[in-house]
């Protein structure tokens, strides 16, 4: 009887050609989901193995708390292992020099810089449908309008179900809902300086909390250090000559 | 020295069905202009047996069979169809000479170790222009002249043996030398109508009667050269073209004339072993005005499939304003690039399929906001680059990729102390965003802008960078560090020409 429910729901989701949130089992076992290294050992130790692939994932935070700065570091991680990644920038933020030093092989990276809400989203999937790309960030900016529709997060899904690609929604706060399997909450604990009579900025540290697992326990948290600045990268380039 | 010559009977009429292959089997004439005027320069056979011949006006034609379908030639028919000609003999030999109107010359040097005999080589060259749609005829022997009266003497593919070159075109009929109407029937007067009977007179006696034009016509049928080969290397130039009989006002139609000019020019390009890169659309209006595209091919290949398709995404953008009367399309033509997969890396988008995407998305975005990030080969803070056309090297080498990205593991405060360390990323602002500072001792205390403004936490700085002094747009920047007390960090910098400050980054 359940293995009979469990049919049916599958059927009417391929009918619909649709994937169904959260992936439905009803007696049988869930298909294992591939991981992608996000190229730190702790981060990956919080996510049971590293970002999903395809799924929707979401980086959260303002300003400063270093979402941005584990992103770069998942693209990195990406790109030296030869797969291609793509960025959809709506907010025009990427910064190739952070990426560079972050370790990126930049001929591997897809950048696109759509000008709005609706672009970005057509983009996503567009790219999502080319299928090949390991994962596909998607950069909602820093403000996001009212009006955001919902439909698409379960073409986007279905798109990177399809091609195997994990989608990372980079935005200040949860956008997607229940079609993102996983939302890492980033956080500023504090700014590190260099004291004394030339001060410098090195890093700062950031808390990385798993506001949302669908995929194992929710709520753990990890601290992770973020350091160099484009000053102190420059006072090193200087030091080494 | 062994020669072949490429000969297309009837070039005009070539040319035509080479563009419209469903005209094969019509009672078809070839004019050289529009109008009843117009002459007639080649019929089919099946227009020949109704009686209409070279030579007649298109009227005197019509009235000789109502039913026959007259076509104007342009000269760029002819010429994509002799482009094409010498791409059949390119892809046999380097060693080419184009003499134009339907003859091309190539020297077999070298080639008989990849055929068994020389018919077999003959019977190929013919094969590979009919792959082209042109209907040739090939002659092999020892002189351009011999090799040329083969070629228009038979069939298919004819092969003089070497030495034999007299015996084979002595019985052949003199009228295929080409000798002036004068001059044959003069000859018909003396009783010499084979090549042989005029090779056997001797030279002076043949320059004394009928002076140096004789002269040449004996030598000719002797089987001597009037000049050797010369060959030129082909410019690589890849154009096809069409004419419309009427105006087409919508895309799909269009789409259907373009799509047998890609097939003819990729099947031209594979000949030589290229592949299509981007594509020049010239369309001809009806307002007597040119609309010209430049179509870029993300990733070169000769599908066209795929290329038809960035076509019509081009085409449904950006409509044209008035129907179009005339279409040429011009490959730009690049080296496939051969490269080993290597089995340990993971596969990257199929290229056709990216490049169709990197289409729609510049559709979207506009062409240069789509395509990898680059660093600027310059020392100003802001610059960067966006590469639109070779994105993603396709079966990138891991040689090539470490190559290419000799310092990606620069990280530099990789302090393994239990926690995750990871390389501070900014995140640009562009353009940068004005803002006042109020300044103590000549470091920032308070920052107002428009999306943001708060007192200054803590502050590192200034960097000066200052540079392309001996340019028109040099600069001079202090950069700053500066915590704001809403807890970002933000990149701030002053503009020391004009004394004004931007913030062009938060650290993220």
């Amino acid at each position: 009887m359940l293995a009979s429910t469990s049919h049916q729901i599958s059927v009417v989701a391929r009918l619909a050609g649709l994937s169904l949130p959260g992936r439905v089992h009803i007696g049988s076992a869930p298909e294992p989901v591939r991981r992608l290294s996000s190229g730190q050992e702790h981060i990956d130790a919080l996510l049971s193995g590293g970002i999903p692939r395809g799924r929707i994932s979401e980086f959260l935070g303002p300003h400063s708390s270093g979402k941005t700065s584990l992103v770069y570091c998942l693209i990195a991680a990406t790109t030296r292992r030869g797969e291609v990644v793509a960025c959809v920038d709506l907010a025009d933020a990427l910064h190739p020099e952070s990426l560079t030093s972050a370790g990126t092989d930049l001929q591997r990276l897809l950048w696109v810089r759509p000008s709005s809400v609706t672009d970005a989203l057509r983009c996503a999937e567009l790219i999502l449908q080319a299928g090949g790309f390991a994962v596909v960030v998607l950069d909602m900016g820093a403000t996001l309008p009212r009006s955001l529709r919902s439909h698409v997060w379960p073409r986007l899904l279905h798109a990177a179900e399809q091609s195997h690609t994990a989608l990372v929604v980079l935005t200040p706060r949860r956008i997607a809902g229940s079609f993102a399997v996983l939302s890492l909450r980033l956080q500023l604990r504090s700014v590190v300086w260099r004291r004394g009579l030339w001060p410098l900025l090195e890093g700062s540290e950031n808390a990385v909390l798993l506001a949302r697992n669908k995929l194992g326990v929710p709520g753990r948290q990890v601290v992770i250090r973020v350091r160099g600045s484009c000053s102190t990268n420059t006072i090193h380039e200087h030091d080494s000559r | 020295m062994r020669l072949a010559c490429l000969y297309v009977p009837d070039f005009p009429l070539a040319a035509v069905l080479r563009t419209q292959p469903d005209l094969h089997g019509e009672r078809l004439a070839i004019a050289d202009g529009q109008g009843p005027r117009a002459k007639i320069l080649a019929v089919s056979a099946e227009a020949a047996r109704y009686g209409v011949t070279s030579g007649l006006s298109v009227a005197q034609a019509l009235a000789i069979d109502a039913g026959l379908i007259v076509r104007p030639i342009s000269s760029d028919l002819l010429r994509a169809a002799q482009a094409a000609l010498c791409d059949a003999a390119a892809s046999f030999s380097p060693r080419i000479e184009d003499t134009g109107d339907g003859i091309v010359y190539l020297d077999l040097e070298g080639l008989g170790t990849l055929f068994e005999s020389e018919s077999q080589l003959a019977n190929a060259l013919a094969q590979r222009a009919t792959h082209l749609g042109l209907d040739a005829q090939v002659g092999v022997a020892g002189s351009k002249v011999a090799a040329a009266l083969a070629a228009r003497n038979g069939g298919g593919a004819t092969v003089i043996p070497s030495g034999e070159e007299w015996s084979f075109l002595a019985p052949v009929a003199i009228g295929l030398l080409g000798p002036s109407s004068e001059l044959a029937a003069t000859l018909q007067r003396w009783g010499i109508r084979s090549i042989g009977d005029l090779a056997a007179l001797p030279t002076r006696a043949v320059g004394t009667r009928l002076g140096p034009e004789g002269v040449l016509l004996v030598r000719r049928a002797r089987g001597e050269d009037d000049s050797p080969l010369v060959p030129r290397s082909l410019p690589l130039h890849f154009e096809e073209g069409i004419d419309l009989e009427y105006g087409i006002e919508t895309v799909e139609p269009c789409l259907f004339v373009v799509r047998g000019l890609l097939d003819r020019l990729t099947a031209r390009l594979a000949l030589r072993g290229l592949v299509c890169g981007d594509l020049r659309l010239s369309l001809q209006l009806a307002t007597r005005g040119r609309d010209e595209r430049t179509i870029p091919v993300a990733a070169p290949s000769n599908d066209v499939k795929s290329l038809l398709a960035l076509i019509r995404l081009q085409l449904e953008t950006h409509p044209p304003a008035t129907a179009i009367e005339a279409i040429r399309v011009v490959a730009v033509p690049e080296r496939l690039r051969a490269t080993q997969l290597d089995l340990f890396r993971p596969n990257g988008p199929a290229p056709a399929r990216l490049a169709m995407t990197l289409a729609r998305l510049m559709v979207i975005c506009g062409a240069d906001r789509v395509g990898t990030p680059a660093l600027a080969a310059t020392h100003r803070p802001d610059g960067y680059g966006i590469h639109g056309g070779s994105l993603i090297a396709h079966g990138l080498s891991q040689a090539e990729a470490e190559k290419r990205s000799p310092a990606i593991s620069y990280m530099p405060y990789a302090i393994c102390d239990g926690s995750a360390v990871i390389s501070l990323a900014l995140r640009a602002m562009r353009p940068p965003r004005a803002v006042e500072v109020f300044c103590e001792r000549d470091r920032p205390e308070f920052v107002r802008g428009e999306a943001f403004a708060g007192r200054v936490v803590q502050a590192a700085g200034p960097w000066r960078v200052q540079g392309e002094w001996w340019s028109e747009s040099p600069y001079a920047l202090d950069y700053y560090d500066a915590q704001l007390s809403d807890g970002c960090v933000y990149r701030l910098f002053c503009d020391l020409a004009t004394r004004s400050w931007f913030v062009d980054g938060v650290y993220d």
